[in-house]
Order: structure tokens, then sequence, then C-alpha cells
């Protein structure tokens, strides 16, 4: 594994988003913080409404501050030409420029996210023209040029085609091409593969990979499959309720987590390495309503471990395990002996 | 309050219901009941004055919303029961139902609806029970193509599937999962139709096809006050007004709920 | 159970749809979603059908249930031919072969009570009168998927979607049926819910004795639940064994594509085969077998001829022509994580 360098190209800093959903107050995340480093995968991890989204959306500036939404925190950002800014102070105009330069999305929606009236190529060239100061011609050979590295093979009969006409995989290397063009240290990939085959999200895992090996891209990878984070990421953030519950380096994940959430979730995924026909450890209820959030530690309702009177009137807090390894719970230390 | 669209719509409604419902209550004369002061204007016996035959304008309007709701609930009600069926039938079960059910409905929408009424009034006379008759089946094509639409998204629901899964007939199926949920639709386009029926029956009458006298009927005021509105503008105005007070009062209903 | 008499069985099941085009709207070739397919479920036993878009999986399931109708081709249950049945009869099928829906946002009518809805199909099939004896049916049923009685009288928006889910499986098993047919029942659930149901169809198999017909493109949840399992690609069966043995000792180059590239948390970063290209056009497939154009192994002779699905060990069949690939391979086992977590 390369050395990481010590200085983070992003930091977020107790990042909190909150919205108004039908009169009541919903706070989608809730003081997370992590660091990103060049060249690093770092995986966010968590069920639908755990705010995994929200952070991302967040980091792009694209959380819409209209009223009834509340941003706070920092997420700070040392950009190609080594200035500094912190996203969330930015006006819409300074962030226009940022995005797609320093950082870009990709997102699950892939069907919604090209429009349909224009031609691959044209949108790909719009990108690259927005991004780079080169003319039609030049951005229309470059466009050419992307798409051939992502592997796709008739480069010119896909700059004709229509969203429509591609297929699946087409249409998410069409989106990392146009994420791509403006060459950004950060890529924020949202769900990329969840829509697609499994052989296909083999390809597209692959593609990234390569794409960080030769660019020292920093990616950020939200999913809710952490078998996909076991192929992808270096570290992990486990997400629940809006909270980050763990942060751990990826090989720790499968054997030493702490956090009773990331266990029980580990050991409720069906695995082709087990003997058929046992039952899976399945986590009871629900995940919470974040409308209505109870006292206490998030998962409480859901844990084995929760000890009342605890776990349900305290909110946990941040401990550090080790070296890179935080978790949220307040009985981690004991649970430590019960493997 | 809340002035929205929904509210004034169902405020100016309600109102003309109450009204319609209590006219013998709130008229002050028999509209039907003619005198020897014709032409009257506003006074303190008739406070919108009299017609040619000396009936009291404002009786004449009050009874007048009976007539105008009845054409146009009856009309609308017409059209959904003609238009209904065929769009289920058509957005459902498809395949050559569905083609010839296109056609007659292209065919009717294509022919403008004023125009259509007017010859066929023509054509069987003119009567309460003709008009309702003649709307209806004017409007019914337009009912039969929002109800095909709606039953062709609601078909490609997986309880649909779910339904056939259990046994269920097509009928069954259109009876207990299509209709219930395209209801609020076709009743949102329920009041859209009867506004169009009201205005259409007015223009009819207008036009000197509406129903025959004595039966007030807001239209033929209109008309027949037309050449002497020197003398007092309200024999055509109050009419006219109430006809554009209660198309807007449908309109607004039905648009804003959809 | 190897001696027992299949429950369904499926022999050359067809089914094409028509590509019109052209100024004079006529025929101008075929999608063939489900291009001879044939497969065997016995009585409580379950079925995994395992594929990708385009595999055809879930109109095979809709075909058996003769919600979509086949082109051609046999499907018998119990012995009885359901592609000829009347009116009548196919009602009466309905009652011993019933489907779970993959969308639980989709395939409970909003506008209906759970109650209703799970009893619809006993409505349907006039099998109890509306009253105290219905009522008492309901909150059984809804008892089995675990679901209290005080759901009854609630609306589908009201329920989550894991609930949503389970009204759907005691909706499908309110009429008793034999066979189940499952088009992927937990993919659209969050991770954490998508075990609970996976137990609940277990337990369900086990205590009703139910046989079904799992499919999903989830090979893991599939080793969970089925007995034997069909890999699908492009409308055609490319491989059949029993769970263990598939996922063990793949004997089909698809089959081992597909295994390999399901994400495997734990697992050492194991050699990883990744099929190049798309899946090809189903109205024009290739000639031969359908997965030669982005097979590693294919030979000259894969384009000749349709490999036909043959057997090459104890309940073991695959289409595939070669032996030599696979014969000398062990496959890479798993590193023991059991005892890790």
């Amino acid at each position: 594994m390369t050395p990481v360098p010590p200085e983070p190209i992003l930091e977020v800093k107790n990042l909190s988003v909150g919205f108004t959903a039908q009169g009541r107050a919903v706070a989608a995340v809730k003081d997370v913080s992590f660091k990103l480093h060049q060249g690093e995968t770092l995986a966010i991890v968590g069920e639908s409404g755990c705010g995994k989204s929200t952070t991302g959306l967040a980091i792009m500036g694209l959380i819409d501050r209209g009223p009834g939404t509340s941003a706070s925190g920092e997420i700070n950002l040392v950009r190609k030409n080594g200035a500094r800014c912190d996203i969330l102070a930015m006006d819409d105009r300074s962030l226009r420029n940022v995005r797609g330069n320093d950082v870009a999305m990709i997102f699950q929606e892939h069907m919604s996210a090209l429009n349909p009236v224009h031609s691959i190529g044209t949108q790909i060239v719009e990108a690259l023209r927005q991004h780079r100061d080169i003319d039609a011609r030049a951005a229309r050979d470059k466009a050419r040029a992307l798409l051939a590295e992502l592997g796709i093979a008739n480069t010119n009969q896909c700059l004709e085609s229509y969203s429509h006409q591609l297929s699946g995989g087409m249409r998410q290397r069409v989106m990392i091409a146009i994420a791509l063009s403006g060459d950004p240290r950060i890529l924020i990939a949202d769900e990329p593969t969840t829509a697609l085959d499994v052989t296909i999200q083999a390809q597209i895992i692959e593609l990234l990979q390569h794409i960080q090996q030769r660019s020292r891209m920093s990616m950020i990878f939200i999913t809710h499959n952490l078998g996909v984070v076991a192929e992808i990421a270096q570290r992990a953030i486990v997400m629940y309720a809006g909270e980050v519950t763990e942060t751990l380096p990826v090989p720790m994940l499968f054997g030493h987590a702490r956090m009773p959430y990331t266990r029980a979730l580990l050991r409720s995924l069906p695995r082709l390495d087990r003997k058929g026909g046992t039952k899976l450890a399945a986590i009871p209820g629900a995940p919470p309503n974040l409308g209505s959030p109870l006292g206490g530690c998030a998962f409480h309702p859901r844990c084995a471990y929760a000890l009342q009177g605890w776990c349900d009137a305290e909110h946990p807090l941040l401990d550090t395990v080790a070296n890179g390894h935080v978790v949220r719970c307040h009985r981690w230390r004991e649970l430590e002996a019960v493997a | 309050m809340r002035l929205s669209r929904k509210s004034i719509g169902s405020l100016i409604v309600l109102s003309a219901c109450a009204v319609a419902l209590l006219a013998p209550v709130l008229a002050p004369d028999d509209p039907t009941k003619s005198s020897v002061f014709f032409l009257h204007g506003p006074s303190r016996l008739h406070l919108l004055g009299t017609d040619e035959l000396g009936r009291d304008i404002l009786s004449r309007v009050i009874y007048g919303t009976r007539t105008s709701l009845a054409i146009g609930v009856g009309a609308s009600l017409v059209a959904v029961i003609l238009g209904a069926p065929v769009g289920l039938a058509a957005g459902y079960l498809g395949g050559r139902i569905d083609i010839v059910a296109v056609q007659m409905i292209d065919l009717f929408i294509a022919l403008p609806g004023l125009v259509l009424a007017l010859i066929i009034t023509v054509m069987v006379g003119p009567s309460l029970q003709n008009l309702v008759l003649v709307l209806g089946f004017v409007m019914w094509p337009v009912v039969a193509r929002l109800v095909r639409g709606q039953t062709f998204a609601v078909r490609e629901h997986a309880y649909i599937e779910a339904a056939v899964a259990a046994g269920g007939s097509s009928f069954w199926i259109i009876r207990r999962h299509v209709w219930p949920n395209i209801f609020r639709i076709v009743a949102a386009q329920f009041a859209i139709t009867v506004s169009f029926a009201i205005i259409t029956s007015a223009s009819l009458s207008f036009l000197g096809l509406g129903i025959p006298p004595p039966v007030p009927d807001w239209g033929s005021m209109v008309r027949s006050g037309f050449d002497m509105l020197a003398i007092n503008p309200a024999l055509s105005l109050a009419p006219g007004s109430a006809i554009a007070a209660l198309v807007l009062g449908f309109y607004l209903l039905g648009s804003s709920s959809q | 159970m190897i001696s027992e008499p299949p429950l369904l069985e499926v022999s050359g099941l067809r089914k094409w749809y028509d590509v019109r085009g052209g100024v004079i709207p006529r025929v101008r070739g075929h999608v063939r979603a489900v291009d001879g397919v044939s497969f065997a479920v016995r009585p409580r036993e379950v079925l995994g059908i395992a594929g990708e878009s385009g595999s055809g999986k879930s109109t095979v399931g809709r075909c058996v249930l003769r919600l979509i109708e086949p082109s051609s081709g046999e499907i018998r249950f119990a012995g009885r031919d359901i592609t000829r049945l009347n009116r009548r009869e196919l009602r009466l099928f309905r009652r011993k072969a019933q489907m779970i829906f993959q969308d639980p946002y989709g395939s409970l009518d909003p506008k209906m009570t759970i109650a209703d809805i799970v009893a619809e199909p006993l409505d349907v099939q006039g099998m109890v009168r509306r009253g105290p004896e219905r009522r008492e049916r309901v909150l059984q049923l809804l008892d089995t998927v675990a679901l209290g009685p005080e759901y009854a009288d609630r609306r589908a928006h009201e329920l989550s979607g894991g609930q949503r889910q389970r009204v759907g499986i005691a909706r499908a098993l309110s009429v008793g049926p034999e066979l189940l047919v499952a088009d992927e029942p937990v993919s659209a659930l969050d991770v954490s819910i998508q075990a609970q149901i996976v137990n609940l169809l277990e337990e369900l198999k086990q205590r009703l004795g139910l046989a079904m017909l799992f499919i999903s493109h989830d090979i893991a949840v599939m080793n969970h639940l089925a007995d034997r399992i069909a890999t699908f690609y492009l409308g055609r069966v490319m491989e059949i064994a029993p769970t263990r043995q598939l996922i063990d000792n793949p004997r089909h180059p698809y089959t081992e594509a597909l295994l390999s590239a399901v994400p495997h948390p734990g697992l050492e970063r194991r050699k990883r085969i990744v099929l190049t290209g798309d899946v090809p056009n189903p109205a024009d497939p290739p000639s031969g077998c359908v997965f030669r154009t982005r097979c590693r192994y294919a030979l000259a002779a894969c384009a000749a001829v349709r490999p036909p699905l043959r057997q090459i060990g104890d309940e073991h069949y695959t289409a595939c022509i070669r032996d030599d690939i696979f014969a000398s391979q062990t496959a890479p086992k798993a590193v023991a994580m059991a005892g890790l977590l």
C-alpha cells in the first residue's frame, strides 16, 4: 500500500445538514468529520436514510440552501492550484468553478443524469469546454480519447448515440467520462454500481481503480454494499441515522469492527462461502425515523448489547480504538472480549 | 382562510347549490309570473328590475341556477357514463377494443363541440332532456380519453399483476383496483366538464336553441336582454355574470384538484 | 427427494416478442426473451434462477404462472400442461401457484387496507365469505409473516419496505399454494432488512413445505435459500446444479464469471474474471453458444451449434461443450471467515 501523505486534500469538520420535511426538522447529517488524502479511496457505508448521499452532495456544494435547510461546519478543500477554500462558505458562482475541476460526482441514477435530447458527444464536449480552454474540434478528440480510455470499443458510434440507446454500463462510463473531463482531484461516486448487473459492476470497479492508479485521483465511494467496499476502498466510514458510527481501515472492517451495528451488518449478509440453510443473523427492527429521533444511541433499539439506562439515555461520543479507528459506542471495550 | 383556487371554486359551487336548493325561499317572486310592469329599472320591489314580460329578473336569475346546474351536472353524468367504460375497457384490455375506441375518440374530439351540439339540437329539437343528452354525447370522448390514459398508468403497477396472479378477472380488477385509483382525477375532470356544459348550453340558448320558455334559463335571458341593454343592462348582465361565475367556479374546482 | 416426481416441469419454453418496424409495419425480427428453457422443480424444493439483465429470468417466472403467455413449450404442474388450461381451470391453478413481487412499494394497492390486500386472493377465488371467518384468516396470515393484528386496518403507505414485503408474502400464502415464484423479493430492500425476509422465506419453506422458484441476480442470497441453482444468460440455461456444487465447482464459463464478479467481503483479493463488453442484442443473438462472444475459453466450434444442456455429474448439467476447462481446477475456496466474525 502506498504511504499516505500527511496533508489531507479534503477535510470535513463537524458537518451537519438539516431539512424540514412535512413540518418537522430532520437532521440528515449530524456532526460528521473525516479526512481524505490524495490517491486514497474512502468508502461511506450505510443504508438508506443514514445521510451518506447528503454528505456527498454537501461536499459538492449541492445542498440547496433554501428555507428550512441548514448546513453548518466546514468542508475544507485544497484545490489543484494549492488554494484552500471552505465549500460551505462559498457562493454558487465560486462553487461552479470548483465543481468538475476539483471535485466531481457520479450518481446512481444514470438514466436521468444524462440529457436524453442531446447526443453523448455533445454532452461530453460541453463538459470539456466548460473546464478547459479548447476549441470544439480538440474537445471532440479529447472526448473520443476519454471514451477509449474508459473501455468503450466503438467510440465514434458512442459519441453519436443518445442516452436511451446505450446500456446501463455504457451510460455509467459516459457519466464517468463527463465527470473526469475537468481532471478533478476528487471523485465522489454515489452508489454508481447499485443499479447495474454484477458483471458490469465488476467492470466499472476495475475501471475506477485503473483511473485512480493512473492519475492519483482520490475517491469517495458511497455505497451500502460491503463487498464492494472490500474491493475498492482503503478506509471506510460507517454511517447510521446521520452520524458517523465507526471509521476504520478496510482490512480491519472484516474482522475487527467494534461498533455493534457494523458487526451485525456483516453478520447479516448472505455470503457465498457460508453453508446454505443456516439462518442469517438478521438485525431486528428497521432503520430509524430521522424526524423523531430517540434519546441515547440511535442504534440501541436494534442492538443486542444495549444496556437499559445507558444506551437509551446517553448519546455516545466518538472514541479512539487505535490509530485511524474511531467508534461511537458506549460498550465497545467490554464487547471486545465477546468476539 | 387561504384564498386558494380550490377554495374560491368550492365557495362558488357550494353557493350555487345552496341558491338552487333554496330558490323558493330566496327568490322574491315567482319567476314565471308576468305582470304589466315590464321593463322597469331596479326598484325596491324588483331589485334588478323586470324583463319584457314583467317578470322579476332577480327571481329568474335565482331559479335559473337550477336549470344551469341540472344541465351541467346532468350532461357531465351522461358523459362519464358513456366515456368512462369506454376508457376503462380501451385502457385495460387494449388490443382491438383500444384501436376502435381511439378511432372513435379521435373522430369526435376533432369535431368542434359547440357546432356539433348545435347541429344535433336543431335536428332533435331543444328541451331539457335533449340538451342534457346532446351535451353529454359531445363531451364523452374527452372523458374517455382521460380515463384511458389514467388506466394505462395504473395498469403498469405491480398490484395489478398481483391481482391477476390471484385469479382476478378483468372486470374485478377494473372495479377493485383501476377505478378507485383513477377516481380522483376523473372527479376533477367532471367539474371541468360541468363548466363546459354550462357555457355551451348557455351559448346554445343564446343562439335560440335553449330550453323553451317559460323555464328561466340564463342564456335565453342574455339573448332577450341583448336588444334592450340601454333600458336596463341588468337584463343581460345579471344572467351573464351568473354564467361566468358558475363556469369559473366549476373550472377552478376541477383544475385545482388535478 | 430424488425419487419424487417433479411438481413443476418446464420443457423447451420460449417467449419471443415480435419486433415491428418500417414504414409498412411488419414483423422484422424477434426479441428472444426466453429461448428454449427446460428445468424442473420438485415438491418442497427451492430452485434458484440466477441471471443478470436480459437473461429472461423474470419472464420465465411469469410464464410459469401464465402471467405472460409463452410462445411455445410445455409447462407441467403436477402433471398437467398448464398452457392448455381453460379459464376456470386456470383460476383453480392460481390457488396452487402464487407470486411474490420485487417492488414492495408498487405491489400493494394504495387505496386498500392491508386486510383487503391479504385477503384478495381468497375473495377472488371465492374461498371465504366476508365476515369474522375472513378476518380470522387475515390475522392468521399476518401472524405467519410476523405482523401483528394492528396492521390489518392500516394502509400500505404507513408500512416500511420490509413490512410491505411481508404483506406481499402473506397475500401469496393466503390460498395455500404449493409453489411460490419469488421475483427478486429482497432486491429493493435495505441490506439489514434483507436478512429478515430471507429468514422468513426459509422458515416458511420448512414449515409449510413450499416449493419455490427463487429468481434473483444475487447469488449470495441464493446460497442460503436454494437447493439447486440454474444460471441463465440471454434467455437460455447455462448450468444447473445443486447449490453447493455450483458455487464450489462451477462447470460453465458464465457461472464462473458470475461467481467471481460478486464482491466478497473478507475474501483474499482473488483473481477476478472481468467480462469484456456488454450483453448481446437479444433480437440478434450470437450463433451457437450465446455466451461465446464474452467467453475467454471460446473455440471456433462454439459458434457452430447451440450446445445442449448435458449431464456431467449427479444432478449437474452444463451447456458448455468443453470438458477440459474446469476438470483439473479446484474451485477457489473461501478463506474460513466464519471464525473471525
